[in-house]
Formats: structure tokens, sequence, C-alpha cells
């Protein structure tokens, strides 16, 4: 017999009442609880309705976050319900994605967060260095990666404001601290190489602002980081190569020999990436000897497509090619100043007991997809009646376009797979395009002090 | 479901009888008698299945000291039409993927359901559920009341649930500053 363990009170006591022959007895002199006495003594105060506050929590947990903020600041019991959910490791939220952004008119200080189950944008005051200064480079559990102006890397939770210093830059085996008379660090030495070639120009001398622009891709979490137990991996530059941190590592770990990463999936410590050619490899970031094994093999495909890896709310692996209208387009100064559209996505099941190992589905169904520079998410419309099923919610990743043509107008929309036709989110565009929008699914948990202490 | 092995035959005899009965008694804080399918009791609420496997289950009327007699009625009710309705393919689903399973929205028929109550006829049925073990009920009622909160400013909710701001002006200049951004302007 299985028992749900959610959010239930008596999940416990069930059990020991079904243990138990003289259970009718036992049931009476369990379920006498504060709870159900206190009501009675509410209602004569008249402040209205009463409930245990683990049920506070249960309804809180279905709010959006602007809902469940409001809502969190009602009176004190609702207060305490509502910090008690934020301060849970593991209690589950259905919060739908939001589009974060920066732009001039909020300042440097402050992101916007666009609620697409809301149709309204929200600004938040996030904590320094200002995130206009920043590039942000990935998004997962509600936390961002950032990349501040000395190419140093920070996760920052939007919502708490919780962040969290990332191993130094300097650890990446590709790049060299460089300091002035003073000792004070003033640019860094960047070395093209991965495990078996090294580039024949000479190490490059960077600005420490110019290095992000030169190194980092794309950064993805195992876990929620608010509890100090997470792994951070990195899509790095030179050939798009890995590199993983621990919580609370003092350096990056290099995941050589193999490139061309696109896209990383975590299930707990198992790390899924997918390769620009199709390929899907899988490590243990658990095991103290990382090994690598192949998922799946090269899959033969046009370099115009970007490629992307993502779970199914079935549980199946998904493998995504998104194309866009570059290609038309030829000479390099054109490339910037067009916007770029995307133009078709391909969904493909990976099926390894199939001859292809790939079995291309023509529609999401009832599913949504969120792509770009956050961590791929699929999930269920039924379960997110604001999203449409069957569409594909775009921002940009491109390197060229993120790390190079900042001012470039950003592939942002909700795609119709139906249709192959791009639709704006909110007009008029509330972003600027330069650091990149993201998808954030809102994680309003805040750090445990031992998580901060790291 | 497992049955106790170890117990006397008259025992056995008395839950044989039991079982034969496809419905159980269940009797309301106030002395009232409200007679629900075993088959859905069992099915719905994990209290309830606890008691008819373990044998508990009184033929008199099976004692709910902590559930008013409105409030039964309408868990009997639930039942009721639950074991009535054709089971959608995403309530079964969620009956099997038990820890992984987010929330799926409320059937039309449990929308209907929960709309007809009172704020107090609600608040009651979300703590009966919960006393039950009934996870759906649970469900569908704490949606009801979230779907009662959404897109109100904290004045509004305040006056939808009948709540006393209760802070201290300090306090809610401090929950302000803490959340201002999430607050519409009331």
């Amino acid at each position: 017999m299985c028992w749900r363990s959610g959010n239930l009170l008596f999940r416990g006591l069930a059990n020991k009442i079904l243990a138990s022959s003289a259970c009718s007895l036992m049931m009476k002199a369990l379920f006498r609880r504060d709870g159900f006495l206190r009501r009675s003594v509410s209602a004569e105060n008249s402040e209205g309705p009463w409930l245990p506050q683990d049920i506070m929590m249960q309804i809180f947990s279905l709010l959006e976050i602007p809902d469940l903020v409001r809502a969190g600041s009602v009176c004190a019991s609702w207060r305490a319900a509502y910090t008690s959910l934020c301060t849970t490791a593991h209690s589950k939220l259905q919060e739908t994605p939001c589009l974060l952004y920066t732009s001039e008119s909020i300042g440097d200080r402050a992101m916007g967060l666009y609620s697409l189950a809301e149709k309204k944008a929200y600004t938040l005051t996030v904590p320094d260095p200002p995130i206009r200064s920043r590039e942000v480079i990935g998004s997962s559990y509600g936390w961002i990666i950032t990349a501040d102006e000395r190419s140093e890397l920070q996760l920052l939770n939007p919502i708490s404001g919780d962040q969290i210093a990332l191993p130094s830059v300097t650890t990446i085996g590709q790049v060299e601290p460089i300091y002035d008379d003073a000792g004070t660090l003033c640019q860094y030495e960047y070395t093209r190489y991965a495990a078996d070639w090294i580039s024949e120009t000479p190490p490059e001398i960077l600005d420490l602002n110019a290095l992000r622009d030169y190194l980092f891709y794309k950064a993805f979490l195992s876990s929620d980081p608010s509890t100090g137990d997470y792994i951070v991996v990195l899509i790095h530059l030179p050939d798009y190569q890995l590199s993983f941190a621990r919580g609370g590592d003092v350096e990056w770990t290099w995941l050589p020999p193999h490139t061309m990463y696109e896209d990383c999936q975590f299930q707990g410590s198992l790390l899924y990436a997918t390769t620009a050619l199709g390929e899907i490899h899988m490590y243990d970031l658990g095991a103290p000897a990382v090994a690598r094994k192949i998922i799946l093999d090269k899959v033969k495909r046009s370099v115009y497509e970007r490629i992307y890896i993502v779970q199914a709310p079935s549980g199946e692996l998904l493998q995504i090619k998104r194309s866009d209208d570059e290609c038309e387009h030829d000479a390099i100064l054109e490339l910037s100043k067009v916007p770029k559209n995307t133009t078709s996505i391909q969904v493909h099941k990976v099926d390894l007991t199939s001859e292809k190992n790939l079995v291309e589905v023509d529609t999401l169904c009832e599913n949504v997809l969120f792509i770009g520079r956050n961590q791929s998410l699929c999930l269920c419309a039924k379960e997110y009646p604001q999203l449409l099923p069957n569409h594909a919610y775009l921002t940009d990743d491109d390197y060229l376009d993120v790390s190079c043509f900042k001012d470039r107008r950003r592939d942002i929309g909700e795609f119709d797979l139906e249709n192959n036709r791009i639709k704006e989110i909110v007009s008029p565009q509330l972003w600027s395009n330069s650091p990149t929008p993201v998808w954030l699914v809102p994680n309003p948990r805040r750090m445990s002090r031992l998580a901060s202490h790291s | 479901m497992e049955v106790d092995k170890g117990k006397g035959e008259a025992e056995e005899t008395r839950k044989v009888a039991e079982a034969d009965r496809d419905t159980v008694t269940l009797k309301s804080s106030d002395g009232k008698l409200f007679e629900v399918s075993k088959e859905a009791a069992a099915r719905l609420s994990t209290v309830l299945a606890g008691m008819i496997a373990g044998g508990s289950i009184d033929d008199n009327g099976t004692d709910l000291k902590q559930i008013g007699s409105e409030a039964l009625e309408n868990v009997v009710d639930y039942c009721n039409k639950h074991a009535n309705s054709i089971p959608s393919a995403a309530l079964i689903s969620s009956s099997i993927s038990f820890n992984t399973a987010p929330f799926k929205e409320p059937e039309e028929w449990e929308r209907k359901f929960v709309d007809r109550l009172s704020h107090d006829a609600l608040f009651d049925l979300v703590e009966a559920a919960n006393f039950l073990g009934m996870e759906r009920l649970l469900d569908v009622t704490c949606h009801k009341i979230s779907e009662m909160m959404k897109g109100k400013s904290p004045d509004q909710i305040r006056e939808v649930f009948n709540i006393k701001n209760d802070y201290t002006k300090e306090e809610l200049e401090e929950i302000r500053q803490e959340l201002a951004w999430a607050f519409y302007d009331d």
C-alpha cells in the first residue's frame, strides 16, 4: 500500500492508524489537535475563517508569486504560512514562468518580471553589482547566473534577493589573472585550447569586462541552490566545453575532452548534455570520478539549428531543434542589423529502442516549451492554464547575437508549432536587448542560514 | 487491502458480514447519520480506507466527532458524485504517480460542487477533507480558496475573507518595503 506523501497532515498518522488494531480510539486521541479548537476562538473574535498553517501553505502553493506575496501579507497568521512556505526547502510550488529582463526605464538596479499568467509587469530591486552592468548566462530553479564587469559569476534569486558568488573565473584553465605593479587584478590572459588542440594564435590579453563575452555561453543548475546543495555546470568557449562546480567549491572542475555542447539538463546529479551534432552525453557528477556515457550518437544536422534537451512531463527525453531565418542574410554587417526570427521548431523523442534512436513528433500536444538562455522546460498546459499548448516560448540564446551583437533585437516570442508562426509576448517591447532577457520560474524560497554561510 | 490475520474467528465473521455491505454509516459531531458508498469512501479517503481495512467501522454510525453535519453531508455528497462521475485520465494518473503528480485542475463537476458553497462551508469542508485524508477533495477545495485570492490587493483579500489587518504600523511598513514590488496600488 502506498501513500502519497503530499502536504497531508496525517500521512504519518494514517499509517499508524492502519497498523493499529484499536484504531478508532487512537484516531480520537491523535486528531485532537490545537487547530480544531482554535477555530472556534477565532470565530468568536470574528476574524474571518481560520485554517491550520499547513493547509494555508497548500493553498498558497497554488498561487503565482505576485498573488502569493500579496496574500502572504494579509495578516500575521497568513504571513507565518507564507514565511514557512518560503523557508521550507522542498515545498512544492507551481509557478508559471515569467520573462525576466532589464530596461533603461526601470534603472540599473532593477529587473522587470513579466508574468505570462497575469499579463502584467512587475519591477524587482536586486542587489549589487547593478544588474544592467552584468550579463545573464542562465536561469534555473528561479535563480539566474550572471557575469559581472570583472567577468566573475554569481547566482542571483531576483525574488528573494539572495546571491551566491561562484568560484573565480581565474580557476578556469583557459584563464590566467594579470596583476599590475600594485598587485591589483587588471586584465586576464585567455588561452584558447581544448583537450586535444591549442590555438595557433597567441594568448589574448583581455580587459576584465571583456573576458565574459569571449568565455561564457550558458550555465545550468542541478537544483535550487537555496539549500546549499547544488551543482552548477558551465558551457564555455573555446569550443563550447563543460566545467562544473559543486555548492561550496572554490574552483571550477574541467570536464574534457568533449566539446560543442549546446544545452544541459540535470536529473539529480546526472548531467545530460547535448552537442551541436545532436549527441547526448551523460555524466554522473555525484560520483568521485566523473565518467561519461554516450546516450545518443551523432545525428546529422544543419549548422544553422540550435539544439535543446528537455524532459517532457511524461518523463520522456525530448531533443528540440530550432531554426531561424539567419541563413537568408550573409554579410555580417547585415546580420547585426536585421532582426532574426525563429522559423521552425522540430521535436524529436529520444527513443533508444527505435532504429534511429530519435522519433520525430509533429506536435507537443498539451505541452509547452520554454527555451532560450534558461534551463529548457517542458510543462503541461493542463497544469498551467494560462499557457498555450503546442507552443514554444522563446528567448534569444545565440552566442554571436547575445555576446557580440548586443543591440540586436532579441528573438523573443510565443511560437505556434501548428503553423510555425511566432507572436509577440507583449507589445510594446518592455525590455532592453542586453543583458538578454530569460525565462524564470519565480522562486520565493530564501536561503537557509547554512547555505548563506558558504 | 491487507487484513490483519491475527484476529479471532468471531471478529473475522463480523468483518465478512461488514464486507458484504456496500455502504458505511458515518456520524457527525452533532449526531446525524450519513450513508456513503464503501468503495468511494475507501478510494477517496485514506483514513476511511484504513478504518474499513482495520475493521473499525461501526454499523450504527462511525463517530466523526470533528466534523459537523453540514461538512459531513458535503463530504458524502462529494464521494457519491465522485463514484458516479467517470474518472478522467487526469484523475487516474494523479492517483498512480503519487509524489511527482502536480495539482490537476478541477473537473467541471468539482468546480460546480465547490462554487455553490458559502465561505464557512468551504472552510469547514477543507478541514473535513484534511481530517479524513481526502487528498483530491483537499486539492479541489484549496484550489477554490486560492482562486478567491487571485488578482487582488491585500486589502481586497481581507475584505473577501473578512480578515482584520492585525499588523502594527511599523510591521506594515516593513512588509511594504520588503514586498512592495507585488502590491497593487490600492
